[in-house]
């Protein structure tokens, strides 16, 4: 006889609240000596629900709040009061959040905890300088804008000599050669520079900045770049295609220009007969997949030689491959034998089970 | 007649229609006119847009009422996906929704107050978790945090990261699982999930 425990658990879950955020998310200042700020939150809750308020994070020592618990939606102001001098240098993130207050509750209960963000640059101690470096995409011959942040994250103002080396395959081909620039504790100088390519060949570059500014070693940043030419190359193709009179066959293109293609259609010629795609659009660098429904019925043997072209702005490309021929009636004439045998099975069972 | 007199009517209250219509469209056009071509004084509109964290559980209710481990089962399950197995608790079908409707991609985070020894108890229990997108790309997870594959929540009181980025007006499920032995605790279950967030 089976035992029937009778062991009662109630399993059940709620979430007092239904919207919650906070507003602004988040604020950005830099460090100053003695510096006194106000930020102001606007935390958002349902009404009625409760909840504390509480200061997390670097630098939460020197943070005071006007109230530490709210009701429903409220403002809470957060007074930074920053010392003389601290030693945590560099980003510096401060939470104000808001967390709902629990009662006395049974079953799991969901609670949401709203966080601000206070962020303080602490500079470092002398010199120190971090480079962002922008090269956009482009085509042989273009006159492209090599851009560079330069920004001082040391407490002592720099003067910054930047240089710029374009690499190929790992050898330099050309250098970039910035103007010196001086820049103050915190601040950060935004320049840039035209890069003649008429002398470069297309494909994938990187580029090197290098930020002398006095300090034990340069600043470096990297980045890579793709010069184009008018080009659109096939680089995958259907392997195989049915025996029949509307056969799919995929093949992949890809632009190696860095603007837009708008006019390219392709054609295959399989046998004597030629089948062509709908014109379509290619983006810069962008791949795209056509399909040609071709008839394949006529053809003999089991292997064919398909050219295919492609036809855009005035230039082809061109590539001949070797389909596999499949003889799906072959297929179809197999799966009805098999059909045929499972119903023979099923009928012979049927009998036996039936006698 | 009367096929005659109906079609009359029916004429008469097309063509006041198409009247109304008409004139309204008149009247319309001669006052757009009006604000055509004429000097105006130039004014400033002035709208700040403030950035906003801000998430919204559609679904923050999960209920699957009383029930009991049979007695010839060592174990029950049950999850936010509709099962229960080896128990009378109602099946649950969805998991929480969360929403992010601010206008700031988020981070999320999520703790629980309890794990399972302390929240369901027994022999062997397992408390789970499972965050999935609803939209395709909705959360991206921190690096070696999977989304649709169930944690079991080893750590009570400790902040996992859920997702790195929550992007903007997508919306993820929050599922759970639980593994509740015969030897359980018994009566009503407590503990507290605590989703934090901000901007990511």
């Amino acid at each position: 006889m089976k035992k029937w425990m009778f062991v009662l658990i109630l399993l059940s879950i709620e979430g007092a609240f239904a919207i919650s955020g906070i507003s602004p998310g988040s604020y950005e200042i830099d460090f100053r000596s003695f510096l006194e700020k106000n930020f102001t939150f606007n935390f958002i809750f349902d009404e009625g629900v409760v909840s504390y308020v509480y200061v997390e994070g670097d630098l939460s020592e020197y943070v005071f709040l006007d109230k530490t618990e709210i009701s429903g939606s409220e403002k809470v102001v957060a007074t930074l009061k920053i010392p003389d001098n601290v030693e945590i240098y560099g980003l510096n993130k401060l939470i104000i959040g808001a967390k709902q207050k629990l009662g006395n509750s049974e079953g799991i209960k969901l609670i949401s905890d709203a966080r601000g963000i206070i962020k303080v640059f602490v500079p470092y101690p002398g010199k120190n300088v971090k480079v962002e470096l922008n090269v956009p995409n482009g085509n042989v011959g273009e006159r492209l804008k090599v851009g560079l942040k330069i920004i001082n994250q040391g407490n002592e103002s720099v003067l910054a000599s930047p240089i710029v080396q374009i690499f190929k395959e790992e050898s330099r081909v050309a250098n970039l050669n910035f103007k010196s620039v001086l820049i103050e504790s915190l601040a950060s100088s935004e320049t840039y520079e035209m890069m003649n390519t008429s002398e470069m060949s297309s494909g994938v570059y990187g580029a090197v900045a290098l930020i002398d500014y006095g300090g034990e070693r340069f600043a470096r940043e990297e980045d890579f770049f793709k010069l184009g030419e008018f080009f659109v190359d096939i680089i995958k193709c259907s392997k195989e295609i049915n025996k029949i009179d509307l056969a799919r066959f995929d093949f992949e293109v890809e632009s190696f220009w860095n603007n837009e293609i708008n006019d390219l259609y392709a054609e295959v010629s399989l046998g004597s007969k030629v089948f062509g795609s709908p014109i379509i659009h290619l983006k810069s660098w962008e791949k795209k997949n056509i399909t040609i429904f071709v008839d394949s019925s006529e053809i003999k043997g089991k292997e064919v030689t398909a050219l295919i072209t492609l036809y855009y702005g005035g230039k082809t490309t061109s590539k001949i491959i070797s389909l596999k021929l499949l003889n799906s009636q072959k297929n179809l004439y197999i799966l009805l034998l098999v059909l045929l045998v499972i119903l023979v099975l099923f009928i012979i069972y049927w009998k036996i089970v039936r006698e | 007649m009367r096929r005659v007199n109906l079609f009359f009517f029916l004429s008469l209250v097309i063509f006041i229609s198409s009247a109304v219509f008409l004139i309204g469209t008149y009247s319309s056009l001669i006052k757009l006119s009006k604000f055509t071509g004429g000097a105006v004084d130039s004014s400033v509109i002035n709208l700040t847009i403030e950035e906003s964290v801000l998430i919204n559980f559609t679904v923050d209710n999960i209920n699957w009422g009383i029930g009991f481990v049979f007695g010839n089962a060592s174990y029950s399950f049950v999850d936010t996906l509709g099962n229960v197995v080896n128990g009378t608790w109602d099946p649950v079908s969805s998991g929480f929704v969360i929403e992010n409707i601010g206008n700031l991609n988020l981070s999320l985070n999520f703790s629980t107050g309890k794990n399972a020894e302390s929240f369901i108890g027994g022999t062997a229990p397992s408390y789970k978790y499972r965050i999935s997108n609803i939209e395709s790309g909705a959360c991206i997870p921190p690096s070696g945090f999977n989304l649709d594959e169930f944690y079991e929540i080893l750590s009570p009181d400790t902040s996992t990261q859920i997702c790195e980025s929550f992007l903007i007006g997508k919306s993820i499920v929050f599922d759970l699982s639980l593994t509740i032995p015969s030897n359980s605790l018994i009566g009503n279950l407590s503990d507290e999930i605590s989703i934090s967030f901000e901007q990511a």
